[in-house]
């Protein structure tokens, strides 16, 4: 495996991240003066950016011990209490003076298996005395909730093209591979930032010592892509045809229309063509959620037809000859959006709901309407979204408001359940 | 020990004289109980500005130490049946005074959310039992109320807290708690609660459980508003028709702060009000902003919903 066998070993061989490794030596250096008030890192950014081989290569700088943690072992509350004593202390075997906690793959946390793991770790980084790294794929993961805010985010984002080719240059010759530059840009390139996958790439095809552009087929990922870039050309043209052909892509309407809102500043500079241009793409919105609220498939038509066409009766025939750009959309931006809205925003999820239990939050919510002069729905509405807030930032602060309403042990186990739901 | 009470409750005034920013009703009451009489009444006005405090404190002054057992508290949100009014009520105020209490009292609160048929109920016993019973009955409007109801009542019209009683009263909660806030952080609990005490004391309960200090920032943050200083920077790139910075401001916004796409356009309707814009403009723009709140509701993609308003707005000219 040459991407574990050319794994950097020192912090200054990691690739395309000056900016990152910058802010993590900087954290790492304010532990020299004991114990600093930023005890934890959050490392973030795409797949094979090099978080995990920055982290060990830091703690190996800094020569602390290290001790690595991820999906592999099991990360749930009680698995994790070693781990939490032992981060009290200092105390290490090898004598050296801290020891590295690296948490890796943190938003890949299980529900049912690491159950209260992210809590865990979040008392973990409350007590420790040691540099904590965590490292998430999905800043805005819901699991990550507690720890966000506990750790100080420091992203990876994805390496450039040139600095991938650069990589993989270096690993051609220390393994004695002929690298066609041309392949080797292609494989950087649709690479698309995910280094460790570059590397697999250039080991795979260089099984028989050389490597030519022939070997490096256009992967499966681009085609769809492409077929989007027509797509939007025809509609922003104004062609007809493009109702047709946006039935035809292997992409759903409510993506497509992302595509077709991103670049719709790009095709129109001027402001009321623009203004029209979005009040289409808006209404095609509407049409299909329309969809499923009214489950009524005809909608999904009107949809299609408004985005495309809709859209496209917009086009200036001129701007036909000019070179055309794009924006491109990244897979997911809206569900990662959602996500993050409601990551952030504890008050718009932030209703006690009914449980499955033998008590359901509507009971414990009745009992703190009833001692707090409030109707059941006030309580649900006005005040859980606080209890939950104070819950999640000192579940201890909470429990004890709980008590001092007359809850008891089963209500407060029934409703911490509901508001812990990570 | 400190009590862990939430403090909604821990600082629920017990005095007339503590009750915040309602001195006109605070008048009115503290003659009650200097007289020992008092009339029906309806309590209006919208929530957390102590209604329900003040029923609770006359109650107490008016019935002296046997005051839980004469004073009857039901909210009528959990409780609107016709059947509650004919049963629970009836049997009350049909049943012996107890104690030294010259009547009793039944406080039904959020009863504009009874049925008219209970309303009718209610209206004959409020005339029955007028020798052993008063009512109190609080509620959002009274107008929402049959006004055979309304004309058997004084009506007492509580408004949203100002600023100063507000921020005073938040001091005040501060101080014994021995928090530390500054007045930007005052300042956002006034903004996003608008005057409704209730939520101004839950926000700054909420954010002292991130620690020490309480910032504007963490006011924000937790009740899923915007500053409303970004919000009037939003408008004001639109209505200039800087479509691509505004834009990036409305992203950052929404991504950032993760706002909703209904609590943003509600607040920049909120704060397009406060703002220098010539009032033809300013209808167009209250035009837009109901529209777009509506298209969110319909739609399903914020973003792009958001987007497209700040598109309009922009070709306004």
């Amino acid at each position: 495996m040459w991407a574990e066998k050319h794994r950097p070993k020192i912090l200054s061989e990691v690739r395309g991240q000056d900016e990152a490794l910058g802010q993590m030596q900087r954290w790492a250096r304010s532990w020299s003066k004991g114990t600093p008030r930023q005890k934890a890192i959050l490392l973030f950014g795409p797949a094979g950016t090099g978080k995990t081989t920055a982290a060990l290569a830091l703690g190996a700088e800094m020569n602390w011990d290290v001790l690595e943690v991820n999906a592999s072992d099991k990360r749930s509350q009680s698995a994790l209490e070693e781990l939490s004593r032992s981060c009290r202390t200092r105390y290490s075997f090898s004598g050296k003076a801290l020891k590295l906690y690296v948490m890796d793959e943190v938003d890949g946390l299980s529900g049912t298996e690491d159950k209260g793991g992210a809590r865990a770790l979040s008392e973990m980084i409350r007590n420790t005395v040691n540099p904590i790294i965590l490292i998430c794929n999905d800043l805005y993961s819901p699991k990550l909730r507690y720890l966000r805010r506990m750790a100080k985010p420091i992203q990876f984002g994805k390496p450039r093209k040139d600095a991938v080719a650069a990589v993989l240059r270096d690993i051609s010759r220390k393994e004695d591979v002929q690298p066609d530059f041309i392949a080797l840009n292609l494989m950087a390139e649709r690479a698309d930032g995910d280094l460790r996958s570059a590397i697999n790439d250039l080991e795979a095809v260089s099984m028989k010592g050389k490597v030519s552009r022939e070997d490096v087929r256009v992967p499966e990922k681009r085609k769809a892509e492409g077929n989007v870039f027509k797509a939007l050309d025809l509609i922003f043209d104004g062609y007809p045809d493009s109702a047709n052909y946006a039935r035809d892509l292997d992409l759903p309407p409510d993506q497509l229309l992302e595509w077709i809102a991103e670049n719709i500043p790009l095709r129109h500079t001027d402001m009321a063509d623009r203004a029209e241009a979005y009040d289409m793409a808006s209404l095609a919105d509407i049409q299909l959620s329309r969809v499923y609220r009214r489950m009524h498939w005809g909608f999904w038509g009107y949809a299609t037809d408004i985005m495309t066409r809709g859209v496209g009766s917009l086009a200036d025939p001129r701007a036909r000859r000019f070179f055309r750009p794009y924006r491109y959309v990244p897979p997911r931006a809206y569900a990662q959006h959602r996500a993050r809205v409601a990551a952030l925003n504890p008050m718009a999820e932030g209703k006690a709901g009914q449980g499955d239990g033998e008590i359901s939050g509507i009971d414990v919510s009745r009992l703190i309407a009833a001692r707090c002069h409030m109707s059941t729905r006030t309580v649900i509405a006005d005040f859980m979204p606080y209890v939950k807030i104070i819950h999640d930032n000192n579940p201890g602060m909470a429990e004890a408001m709980l008590r001092s309403l007359g809850l008891g042990d089963r209500e407060i186990v029934a409703l911490s359940g509901q508001l812990g739901g990570e | 020990m400190q009590s862990e009470l939430p403090w909604i409750e821990k600082y629920r005034p017990a005095e007339l004289a503590e009750v915040a920013g309602q001195p006109d009703v605070v008048r009115i009451l503290s003659s009650f109980v200097s007289q020992k009489r008092m009339s029906h009444l309806i309590f209006a006005g919208p929530a957390g500005v102590g209604k329900t405090t003040c029923a609770l404190i006359l109650a107490r002054k008016m019935l002296g130490d046997d005051w839980r057992n004469n004073l009857l508290e039901l909210n009528a949100s959990d409780e609107r049946g016709i059947d509650v009014v004919r049963t629970k009520i009836k049997t009350f105020c049909r049943s012996m005074v107890l104690g030294g209490s010259p009547f009793r009292i039944v406080f039904l609160d959020e009863v504009d959310n009874i049925t008219s048929d209970s309303q009718h109920a209610l209206r004959r016993e409020m005339e029955q039992y007028t020798a052993t019973s008063r009512f109190i009955l609080s509620c959002n409007y009274s107008s929402k109320l049959i006004s055979p109801i309304q004309s058997r009542c004084v009506v007492l019209r509580f408004t949203p807290l100002k600023r100063e009683d507000l921020v005073s009263a938040l001091r005040r909660i501060a101080r014994a708690e021995k928090l530390e806030i500054d007045d930007a952080a005052l300042d956002a609990i006034f903004y996003v609660s608008q005057g409704d005490m209730r939520q101004a004391t839950n926000l700054l309960q909420a954010a002292h459980s991130f620690g020490e200090k309480t910032t504007s920032e963490i006011i924000y943050k937790i009740s899923g508003e915007a500053n409303p200083g970004d919000i009037r920077h939003l408008l004001g790139l639109s209505l200039e028709g800087n479509f691509a910075k505004a834009r990036d401001q409305l992203r950052a916004i929404m991504l950032e702060q993760g706002l909703s796409g209904v609590d943003l356009v509600s607040q920049m309707h909120r704060e397009a009000l406060h703002m220098e814009i010539e009032r033809e403009k300013l209808a167009d723009l209250l035009k837009l902003l109901a529209e777009y709140e509506f298209r969110l509701v319909e739609g399903s993609n914020d973003l792009l919903q958001c987007e497209s308003l700040v598109a309009q707005i922009c070709s306004l000219g």
